[in-house]
């Protein structure tokens, strides 16, 4: 029977109110980020790493992540050309991409006609002697050769202003070096037989619908032609495929989750109402997280939001405690009552070891202490206050026949059942030594683009002669002229290696915009008119040209001996302007620039090299380790956290229930099982990262929550056993949720899953066969 | 009615005149102009051409008219190459879209035709002419084509306003599978004229 309670009472009212009132502000003023330096250390390794973590962001966020790499391959050589030609052409046309290039070059003359008057500031490599009468009638006997093998028809439009070609050498010095060779005017690969674009998407911050509106087009452009065979790839593909699969995972996941967790609610509890009440608290703990942690942090990273409601999966287990421990005689309110001290335990001391990440200086990992335990506080305090209203009574739990059988002690003393479990961790422990490699190394590991599509990534982007990502040089400076002589005077220092073969190429922004004092460098190397009208004279003798033809040249580097030296803010205007901003670019405050090799041959020498020439190597990033080591701290950081927050549980709960003996009851099941849950994993051949160990701390939350439930003093066998049903109820639907998770092929959604199923079915066999 | 009749004799002989001169005139015309897909085909019966050549430019840059001298050898479909003899040893290797020149002082330059619409067309006129394909010639060009001293000419027009705004038309004689000359006339009127003899197949 249900009592006439008033639904609405005032901690419902203030539940309303509140609820609503997360809603609009959320609906208002969340922010949800996914820059990733929020998730690297605050402090640390000084300016390097500041700019470190700006190179990051630019990577996830800037150019890098918007390039898209492009393979195309129909029937025959001549029809691949075209369609990468048909392609390039609609892509363009559609406004989704800021460039296409597929190796056609575009000899608009219009288009660098602005730049054109500064080539002689801007050409590497150019000294006084190529001015000579010598050097002239070499460059005009070669243009002679051009004239012969037919290129006269297009060199006769910048033949009398540049005759040295000191132009088209400066653009084609900065085209790709290892261009991919051409078939049809497009760039093929090796085996010629795909062609190959590389292509910038138009899209402004993380808009990840508009990256995927982009490869769809390009998906779908060519689709009525079944010949045609499009493979797309590249940083700016990855994070809508990401998505794409963990959505996919989680929409299947997440409906059989519902489905199994709805069956088994209706096996526990028989009422509707009951399992409509269920989730009450979790939409809750969310609620109320998201809207604390940002207002503290004034956003929530998306990697927080999503962990954090994973962890937050547990509090689903408050209503159930509650639920299964009605009974026809006691309202609900007198349950809620009676289970409180033990409910409120356990949820402190689980606050308690999530509380031990905030501070530290990963901020994601503060932003994760605060979202937890909001949550975990939200909920408990629903269930304790808002939900007793709308049960009354009449409603008991279903205690299945057989629940009765389980192993369970009566009370007293059994010394057999511990010796089992701490002899099979003790066994598990030993994985620990005799796995050599207990960590992933590889963060690569972690993503959840399968090795194949990374395969074909890496083999693109060999084809295309895309700098190698892992050995790079970054730079920064408020001010863009020192940044840029800076920037010289290492690649001038590299430039050694180069030439001992070390390395194959370096790009660097200066290539296409040389500083300030180069410029003026370059511009006083240029003879007086007088000097070159003599050696131009001289150099044209004997050979076919009209000598009045070159007086635009004449009076180009003359007027080039005053000019002004050409700015950042110019070149960002023109045609050049994407090539520069892919290694130099304004981040937070500073210029940023990237200084990237290419064709490394021998990765450890030009460690040693730069080791033994700290001026350059304290620029030096490579990347994979960066992010490796970036990766490992983090880990230390949050084992060190987990250490102490299970110190501080351990000595809460001590102090809490007064007994030695009685608290160490309640905790060595726990540390049992967190120990067998990794041990088994190691000796199934996982190898451990951050997010096994994050779940960990849920594991034994919820251990602990069992622990306590089994521990807690009971009147009669009958509530014994609604303790029993709710602990059961709640692992179940935890092992299911959880177990699927561990199936959904998402390195760490495995990774957590795995960890938190196989914890918890540990933590209920053995807090059930150990609980004193 | 003497006048009379004489107009309508004059009339009847404007028919009769007109009647004998039309076959006449299909006739003259079938004498200038020359069936261009026989020279095609005639030129594609040999897959491999050897031939002298000189060719002379003539430039709005140049004092004076630019000769050189060499060897010619082409291969079907798409490769043609050019031994430069005079004025300086140097080398033009077109196969397919790809220039490659080895100039005297031992350096390389590539060029792909397909990144300039001008070259290309000319290149690709080359290849087709070489190698007798009338098709690939008439997708280029408008052909026409006319007798001339016991051999023919082909006067082609580009079909491409792009092309036009570098080439205004090419002149081809030959004489029937052999090509004698080649005059590529720019749209400026700058012209490179090859000639081509002592063929061998």
């Amino acid at each position: 029977m249900i009592t006439k309670n008033k639904l609405i009472n005032v901690p419902q009212f203030l539940w309303i109110v509140l609820l609503l009132g997360a809603f609009l502000y959320l609906g208002k003023n969340l922010t949800v980020v996914s820059d990733m330096s929020q998730f690297m250390p605050a402090s640390g390794a000084g300016d390097n790493n500041a700019s470190i973590n700006l190179f990051l962001d630019e990577i996830q966020q800037g150019v890098t992540s918007k390039i898209l790499f492009i393979s195309v391959r129909a029937d025959t050589t001549e029809n691949t050309a075209r369609f990468s030609k048909r392609l390039k052409r609609d892509m363009l046309q559609s406004g989704l991409f800021v460039t296409v290039a597929n190796g056609e070059i575009d000899y608009e003359w219009q288009r660098f006609e602005k730049l054109f008057r500064y080539r002689y500031l801007l050409k590497p490599h150019l000294s006084s002697t190529d001015f000579s009468a010598e050097k002239l009638r070499l460059a005009l006997t070669q243009r002679l050769a051009d004239v012969r093998a037919g290129l006269g028809m297009v060199l006769k439009q910048t033949l009398a202003a540049d005759p040295q070609n000191i132009f088209f050498d400066y653009l084609r010095g900065l085209a790709r070096q290892q261009m991919p060779a051409k078939q049809y005017g497009v760039w093929f690969s090796a085996d010629r037989q795909e062609a190959l674009l590389l292509a910038t998407m138009n899209v402004k911050g993380f808009d990840l619908d508009a990256q995927q509106r982009a490869i769809t087009f390009v998906k779908r452009d060519l689709a009525e032609k079944p010949e045609v065979n499009i493979v797309i790839s590249g940083p700016g593909s990855y994070a809508v495929a990401s998505r794409e699969k963990i959505q996919q995972a989680s929409r299947i996941l997440s409906v059989a989750a519902t489905i199994l967790i709805l069956l088994l609610f209706w096996f526990a509890y028989r009422s509707i109402r009951l399992i409509v009440l269920v989730g009450l608290p979790l939409i809750s703990a969310i609620s109320f997280a998201m809207l604390v942690t940002n207002a503290v942090f004034g956003q929530v990273h998306g990697i927080t939001l999503v962990f954090g409601i994973t962890l937050l999966g547990v509090c689903i287990d408050y209503p159930v405690h509650f639920f299964s421990h009605l009974q026809q005689q006691q309202t609900a309110l007198q349950v809620i009552r009676k289970i409180w001290p033990t409910l409120q335990l356990s949820v402190v001391t689980t606050s308690l070891g999530y509380l031990a990440f905030w501070g530290t200086d990963f901020t994601g990992l503060s932003q994760l202490a605060v979202f937890t335990v909001t949550g975990l506080l939200s909920a408990v305090a629903v269930t304790r206050w808002v939900l007793p209203a709308w049960i009354g009574t009449g409603y008991v739990a279903v205690i299945p026949g057989w629940l009765p059988l389980l192993p369970q002690k009566p009370g007293g003393n059994t010394p057999y059942y511990p010796l089992l479990p701490v002899l099979l961790s003790m066994l598990a422990l030993s994985a620990f030594f005799w796995r050599d490699a207990v960590w992933e190394q590889d963060v690569s590991a972690l993503s959840p683009i399968p090795a194949e599509a990374r395969q074909t990534d890496r083999r693109l982007r060999q084809a295309l002669g895309a700098p190698d990502v892992n050995h790079l040089f970054v730079l920064a400076d408020r001010d863009a002229e020192k940044l840029l002589q800076r920037i010289e005077s290492i690649k001038q220092k590299l430039q050694i290696l180069q030439a001992e073969g070390l390395i194959g190429r370096i790009y660097a922004a200066t290539d296409i915009l040389p500083s300030r004092a180069m410029q003026e460098r370059r511009k006083r190397q240029l003879p007086p008119p007088a000097v070159l009208q003599k050696n131009l004279a001289t150099a044209l003798q004997g050979l076919p040209f009209r000598p009045a033809f070159f007086q635009p040249f004449l009076q180009d580097v003359a007027a080039s001996r005053s000019l002004e030296p050409l700015s950042v803010e110019f070149m960002m205007q023109t045609p050049l302007a994407e090539q520069l901003r892919s290694n130099f670019f304004w981040r937070k405050g500073k210029w940023i620039s990237i200084v990237r090799l290419a064709g490394v041959s021998d990765a450890g020498a030009l460690e040693r090299w730069l080791e033994s020439h700290p001026a350059v190597g304290k620029y030096y990033l490579n990347l994979h380790k960066a992010t490796g080591s970036i990766v490992d701290n983090y880990r230390r950081e949050a084992l060190q956290r987990i250490v102490w927050g299970a110190l501080i549980i351990s000595l809460f709960l001590l102090i809490t229930i007064g007994s030695l003996k009685k608290g160490a009851g309640i905790l060595l099941p726990v540390v049992l099982a967190v120990i067998l849950s990794l041990g088994v994993q190691l000796f199934a051949g996982t190898k451990l990262n951050l997010f096994h160990l994050l779940s960990l701390l849920l594991v034994a939350g919820i251990g602990l929550d069992y622990s306590l439930f089994f521990a807690r003093h009971t009147q009669g066998a009958r509530e014994r056993l609604q303790s029993l049903h709710g602990v059961m109820i709640g692992a179940a639907s935890t092992i299911i949720a959880f177990g699927l998770l561990a199936l959904s092929g998402i390195p760490v959604l495995v990774a957590i899953g795995q960890t938190v199923a196989l914890g918890v079915l540990a933590c209920f066999i053995l807090t059930l066969l150990m609980s004193q | 009615m003497i006048i009379g009749t004489m107009n309508k004799q004059k009339k009847r002989l404007g028919w009769l005149l007109f009647f004998f001169l039309l076959p006449a005139g299909q006739q003259l015309y079938a004498a200038v102009a020359a069936d261009f897909e026989r020279i095609m085909h005639e030129i594609a019966a040999s897959r491999k051409k050897t031939a002298f050549f000189v060719e002379k430019k003539v430039a709005f840059y140049l004092d004076e008219p630019l000769i050189s001298k060499g060897k010619l050898y082409y291969e079907y479909p798409d490769k043609l190459e050019k031994t430069l003899v005079s004025p300086v040893s140097e080398k033009q290797i077109i196969h397919g879209d790809e220039i490659k020149i080895l100039k005297q002082d031992g350096s390389e330059e590539h060029v792909y035709t397909s990144d300039h619409p001008g070259i290309q067309s000319v290149v690709s006129a080359f290849l087709a002419l070489l190698s007798g394909d009338a098709d690939r010639l008439r997708a280029m060009y408008a052909v026409s084509s006319f007798k001339q001293n016991g051999g023919w000419r082909l006067e082609l027009e580009p079909a491409d306003e792009n092309i036009k705004k570098w080439i205004k038309h090419i002149e081809v004689k030959g004489k029937k599978g052999k090509i004698l000359s080649i005059k590529v006339i720019e749209f400026n009127d700058d012209y490179t004229l090859t000639t081509l003899y002592d063929h061998e197949e």
